[in-house]
């Protein structure tokens, strides 16, 4: 084997260095895989082509999560930082939600160093155009000069740049986002092996010149004053914070918008792509709510290097010349320059029903999908699904089973089970409403949840799974103590409980109990008891525990009560057209799908619950007749 | 490999003019072509959809006609099972129908299950699991009151109230989770206050289908009613009056034994099932009897009570220590023989019963009828007018479902009282809707399927 060769030959290849591809190089690399990433343009990986923020409800979940199982998109976040706010802290626990706003070319910066620390890992500026197989089994990629590198897996992280197109008003080119080359020719090589290609649509708003707008007409959006992290590792206590600002659109903008419609791309036919409802454009928001007399619109720092401001809820596609009217009907915005128009992009994405739950190519060896090009949108539902395609392509070479994340472990789970059972017919954005065990998967306990089975996948480090097996060891000794103190009606403690708007005590209780109620805190009670001095999170992670624990307890009953659908096994060899009396519908999307159990079965749509009726007779059968061997 | 076919007499066995025969399943059209002829002797190629065939059905090996019959095609999916179906109307008597089903199993079906022909119809997505389940009632259904509830079932009324809960449930939630899921966009929080009458709104709403399920499971298993009182009031009279009129339809509950002393009737659409203690053991020592295990299983397995005293004596001892072991439940005191010279006044037992209904009436002139009847009908109903939107739960999974969402949105709003964040009372909402979806079948649970199909294999 000579040396050029040699060069050319990896465990892994990744194609993407988008938050996807990133976070799948450095699982697979830190799984001690050699890994290559490569990417259109060295400038650009981990880009943020679209808000500067990361994490909100459910997304901070992911990243909260993503970090616990190893990855690294929240220290990255933590460093780029330049806000932080913890959202919806007047509501329960397990929507409380952290979102930053991140410095992009901080982020950046900071992500290309963490891949540049990784020993195994190479990050190469290539254009891919060809998948290389071997029957049904990857063995390589073709690149636009020729170059054939050879792996035993790859990972498929290409973002929304598959024959990207970008459309505003009537101008409409070949591209990826903010000017980069779209990658043309890997599309029909992946239709060519067989893979279901479909198209979507996405947008970005404009960015507007922070010299030009004027911020008296706007409202402030600080960041909290306490610092967050979202890392388990992260230790950074002080951090100089950018406010945001908040505005309105018009009667105005509204009218400019409505008598601009005939040139709107969405509405002339020019854009196909299917976009996401949960993230419309301005004009869609319009027409689809023509009562709604002013949308917020959030104006955001994209850094503290550049004057661009990302203008939040204004996403659009319209002409150049419409795009500067409308925001300039905005007050506070009325001299804005536009430093960049907002766009739509139409990009070629797969079905994802072809993925498994390790995101794995369910009709192919060793090929991974992960990010947008699977249907999602969003940076962290791409990096999520990027550690989760890199973890398993690293396993696949070595020869370990998958590893799963089941939806009531994690986000992750919920978003990974959503796209491969149920498909997508939208760019697909995680919420907390898709978690049907909410109170379980709280954005404080990820690393209680998640890190053990990092650690475990070879992912985690040792220190990480170290600190979570601390704090695991710690919360429980603390429960304990505090079930064991037992306090009497003393006049100082009910002075306490007067002074927070509680009921003064009858009788003795424990600790535990006195922080059952509503209004008691650790903190409330912590010298009167004489309690020890805790961080923080371990004193939160108590009072979620103790306050809720009746809910938490009903949840995971549920999850007891699901299990037993979700452990009723389908074999991958059923042949779904010799069970009797089937939908038509329900044969065949079962037989695409090829669910593990039959509670996945029973999330897909199209699937009814008499079908499922019919598969657990059918399981029955099965198991009886091979008892009865 | 599609579903086999099946078939089976679907008349019920007995002497009657005529008898039905159905074949369900992909095979039913070859079966058809095979065994009909038309009354030119025929083999039949099309058959033309829900029109009826006149012909004959043949033993297709020897060409020997079996019966004359008529015969109806009704093709998937509009058919009750969604799958291919004939029925053959035949000459009724066992014989006849036996005869026919034979030809029809020899030529490519087998005999369905009990309760195949529906649970394909729920299979096939024809009907939901209440509805299945009210197919089971309907065929066993007892007056037409139960029957037109069963009808009710099916025909989705208690789907459409049980729609109509969800749907409070169901926007609440949208609201709770749009609110969840963009914090930052305006959308209103929750008014607590609101929620909380909404909540006990849809409470109200489940209550008023959990008071029906007493009503209901008399539609379905009778009035389990009882005629004591002490020899010679007049309790076998009574007994023979109100069968001689209203002798029930159907006279037997399947799977129980008839017992010499209980009988069934149709009291004005009332199913009441009723015992004669008369029957026991009317020799022995009466305040004896009173004591025996079996009156006094009767007694407590009884829904009404209907108390015999003879208006032509003076009341005595014996009917003082009855009345006293009566267990709590409705009584009515029918004072007897009224044809005769009185020495009880109706009136003194209504002075001291209290709340108990007292009814005159002679047994054996056949008199008075119409006032118990009246009693009756007013203890079942309580005055409510039926309309035929009504619907009664007959059924103990839905009862037991109803609770279950009783209790799960009492824990919703006890969240909510107690200040615990919304997401909690979230829990229980998404509970409540499992609990509700398992009556109609949009939730799935293995231990429900496994429980219905059970059912199925019971009923026919």
């Amino acid at each position: 084997m000579d040396g050029a060769e040699k060069h050319n030959i990896y465990d892994i290849i990744v194609v993407g260095a988008g938050h996807a591809g990133c976070e799948a190089a450095l699982a697979a690399a830190r799984m001690g895989c050699t890994t290559l990433l490569v990417t259109l343009n060295m400038d650009n990986i981990a880009m943020m082509p679209c808000n500067p923020s990361v994490g909100g409800p459910a997304k901070g979940h992911l990243v909260r999560e993503i970090d616990a199982l190893g990855g690294e998109m929240g220290i990255a976040a933590d460093r780029a930082s330049i806000q932080m706010r913890m959202l919806n802290t007047a509501k329960g626990p397990a929507v409380h939600a952290l979102r930053a706003q991140a410095d992009k070319l901080e982020y950046q910066k900071v992500m290309r160093q963490a891949l540049g620390n990784e020993p195994l890992l190479d990050v190469r500026q290539l254009l891919v155009e060809e998948l290389l197989l071997e029957g049904k089994t990857v063995t390589g990629v073709v690149t636009e000069h020729g170059e054939k590198i050879l792996c035993k897996a790859l990972v498929l992280a290409t973002g929304t740049y598959l024959r990207g197109r970008v459309i505003i008003g009537d101008t409409a080119f070949e591209g990826g986002p903010n000017g980069q080359r779209s990658a043309v020719k890997l599309s029909a090589s992946l239709s060519l092996a067989g893979i279901c290609m479909r198209r979507f649509k996405t947008g970005t708003p404009a960015r507007v010149d922070a010299k030009s707008i004027d911020y008296s007409q706007m409202k402030i959006q600080p960041g909290d004053e306490e610092t967050h992290n979202f890392s388990f590792l992260s230790e950074i206590t002080e951090r100089e914070q950018q406010p945001c600002w908040l505005t309105y659109t018009t009667p105005e903008t509204h009218h400019l918008i409505r008598e601009n419609l005939h040139r709107a791309p969405l509405y002339t036919g020019q854009i196909e792509g299917i976009g996401p409802r949960y993230c419309p454009s301005i004009e869609v928001k319009i027409v689809n709510f023509p009562d709604k007399e002013a949308h917020q619109v959030f104006i955001e720092p994209e850094g503290t290097s550049t004057q661009e401001m990302y203008v939040q809820g204004m996403s659009t596609s319209m002409p150049t010349d419409v795009q500067i009217a409308m925001l300039q009907s905005i007050p506070g915005l009325k001299n804005a320059r536009i430093m960049r128009y907002g766009y739509a992009i139409e990009y070629d994405c797969i079905d994802p029903t072809q993925l498994d739950l390790s995101l794995a190519f369910k009709d192919f060896r060793g090929l991974f999908a992960a990010g947008q090009v699977n249907g999602s949108s969003g940076y962290e539902e791409a990096a999520a699904q990027g550690l989760i395609a890199g973890l398993n392509a690293a396993r696949w070479v070595k020869g370990f089973p998958a590893v799963v994340v089941q939806r009531s472990e994690g986000y992750i789970g919920v978003l990974i089970d959503d796209l491969v059972t149920k498909g997508t017919n939208e760019p697909y954005r995680i919420m907390t409403s898709r978690a049907e065990y909410r109170l379980l998967l709280r954005h404080d306990n990820a690393d209680l949840r998640l890190t053990r089975k990092g650690f475990e996948a070879g992912l985690a480090s040792v220190e990480r799974w170290e600190r979570t097996e601390q704090k695991i060891r710690l919360v429980e000794t603390m429960l304990e103590q505090l079930k064991g103190i037992t306090i009497g009606p003393t006049e100082p403690l009910q002075k306490i409980l007067r002074e927070l708007g509680s009921t003064e005590m009858r009788t003795g209780s424990s600790a535990y109990d006195l922080l059952k109620r509503p209004n008691v805190s650790y903190s409330s009670i912590q010298a009167e008891l004489s309690l020890p001095q805790l961080n923080p999170e371990i004193v939160f992670q108590l009072e979620v525990m103790i306050k809720y624990e009746g809910y938490i307890k009903k949840q995971i009953e549920q999850v007891r009560r699901a299990g037993s659908l979700e452990a009723k096994l389908l074999p991958v060899t059923i042949d779904y057209a010799t069970v009797k009396s089937l939908s038509t519908e329900a044969r065949q999307k079962l037989s695409k799908i090829r669910p593990v159990s039959i509670g996945q079965a029973a999330r897909i749509s199209g699937v009814s619950p008499a079908d499922i009726s019919l598969l657990l007779i059918y399981t029955e059968q099965l198991r009886r007749g091979q008892h009865a061997e | 490999m599609e579903a086999d076919t099946i078939a089976a007499i679907a008349t019920s066995a007995g002497e009657a003019g005529i008898g039905i025969v159905r074949v369900s399943g992909p095979a039913s059209i070859k079966i058809a072509r095979a065994v009909f002829r038309n009354f030119r002797n025929e083999t039949v190629m099309n058959f033309i959809a829900r029109k009826m065939n006149y012909g004959k059905l043949v033993d297709p090996i020897t060409e020997e006609p079996i019966d004359e019959v008529l015969c109806v095609y009704m093709p998937a999916p509009y058919s009750y099972t969604c799958e291919d179906v004939f029925e053959f109307q035949t000459h009724g008597g066992t014989a006849v129908l036996r005869s026919v089903l034979g030809v029809l199993l020899r030529n490519g079906s087998r005999l369905a299950m009990p309760g195949e022909f529906t649970q394909r119809a729920y299979l096939n997505g024809r009907i939901d699991l209440s509805q299945a389940e009210a197919v089971m009632d309907i065929i066993r259904a007892k007056t037409e009151s139960s029957l037109k509830n069963a009808t009710g079932l099916l025909s989705g009324n208690l789907s459409i109230r049980i729609a109509g809960i969800r749907k409070i449930l169901l926007d609440f939630l949208a609201h709770i989770e749009a609110n969840l899921d963009y914090p930052e966009e305006e959308i209103s929080a929750i008014d607590g206050d609101k929620m909380e009458t909404e909540l006990l709104a849809a409470i109200q709403l489940i209550d008023d289908l959990l008071a029906t399920a007493q009503k209901g499971i008399i539609f379905r298993e009778g009035l389990r009613t009882v005629i004591v009182g002490r020899p010679n009031v007049g309790k076998s009279s009574l007994m023979n009056a109100l069968l001689g009129e209203n002798r029930a339809l159907v006279t037997e509950i399947p799977g129980t034994t008839r017992d010499s002393i209980e009988e069934y009737l149709n009291l004005r659409g009332i199913p009441l099932r009723i015992v004669d203690t008369a029957g026991l053991r009317e020799s022995e020592d009466l305040i004896e009897l009173m004591g025996i295990q079996r009156t006094k299983d009767f007694l407590s397995s009884a829904a009404l009570i209907l108390f015999l005293i003879d208006a032509s004596q003076p009341p005595t001892a014996d009917d003082e220590a009855i009345f006293r072991s009566l267990p709590p439940v409705p009584v009515i005191i029918v004072v007897n023989k009224v044809d005769l010279p009185q020495l009880t006044d109706s009136k003194q037992w209504a002075d001291r019963v209290g709340s108990h209904r007292v009814v005159s009436l002679s047994a054996k002139e056949g008199t008075g009828f119409e006032e118990l009847e009246q009693a009756i009908e007013q203890l079942v109903f309580q005055g409510a007018v039926q309309s035929n939107e009504a619907v009664f739960i007959n059924n103990s999974r839905h009862v037991e479902s109803l609770n279950r969402a009783h209790e799960q949105l009492l824990s919703a709003v006890t969240a909510l009282r107690e200040g615990l964040p919304v997401d909690c009372a979230v829990v229980d909402l998404r509970e409540v809707l499992e609990s509700l979806g398992q009556i109609t079948g949009e939730s799935v649970s293995d231990e429900v399927v496994r429980e219905i199909f059970a059912k199925f294999c019971l009923g026919k």
